[in-house]
């Protein structure tokens, strides 16, 4: 994969800019653990990656260390 | 000459259809289900597709099934999608807008979403989801 430089998104409930891996909702951009209930539940629903994704960042896992587990996620998915 | 309520609510039913499989024809064109979504970095317009993202990460070329998107019947000239759809790991880029075409193997365009771009910065790995009732379909 090329090495595509990270850019800073502003979370829209926390305030906080970071480039760390972020959940779009349309025009809405949150950190996985900064969704509200119907957005959380609506969002994990949608995809059993996502919903393991937003449990892995509301435990601790954040920036690299998060992207590293979406992209391990994915992997493994892929190789089933 | 305007749609009659219920004819509206059988071209929406055929349009915005959730099904796993089968065909649908309109007009003379057979269209396959299941019916899919693009997400795409630049705007399409009535003549031609916008770019769709590439395959990278968890997004592959082809879109996301709409299978089971749909659970709800049209009503007043209206259809919205009852689950929401999810790209997990997106690739890097630019999320524009989204056109549904359908599965064949040459794939036929059906809707676009078109202006306003949403002109999102998304980073890789990001999760970009529609949420329920924004994939919205009316007839009038």
């Amino acid at each position: 994969m090329p090495d595509v430089q990270r850019v800073a998104l502003t979370c829209d409930q926390c305030g906080q800019t970071d480039d760390h891996p972020k959940v779009h909702i349309g025009e809405v951009t949150k950190h996985h653990d900064c969704l509200n209930f119907q957005e959380d539940e609506m969002v994990r629903t949608s995809s059993p990656q996502a919903a393991t994704i937003i449990d892995d960042c509301k435990g601790g896992l954040r920036g690299e260390k998060l992207l590293a587990r979406i992209e391990k996620l994915h992997s493994s998915a892929k190789g089933k | 000459m305007a749609k009659a309520t219920t004819y509206a609510n059988d071209v929406l039913d055929q349009t915005y259809n959730g099904a796993a499989s089968g065909t649908d024809v309109i007009g003379s064109t057979t269209y396959t289900l299941p019916y899919r979504l693009k997400f795409l970095s630049t705007l399409s317009t009535a003549g031609s597709a916008g770019t769709e993202w590439s395959t990278s990460g968890g997004y592959t070329a082809g879109g996301v099934s709409l299978s089971g998107a749909f659970g709800t019947a049209a009503a007043s000239a209206s259809k919205a999608n009852t689950a929401a759809v999810s790209v997990t790991n997106a690739p890097a880029g630019t999320w524009a807008d989204n056109e549904i075409h359908d599965s064949h193997g040459t794939p036929k365009r059906m809707v676009f979403k078109g202006t306003p771009s949403l002109a999102k910065t998304i980073n890789a790995g990001d999760t970009c989801t529609i949420a329920i009732g924004a994939l919205t379909g009316t007839e009038a």
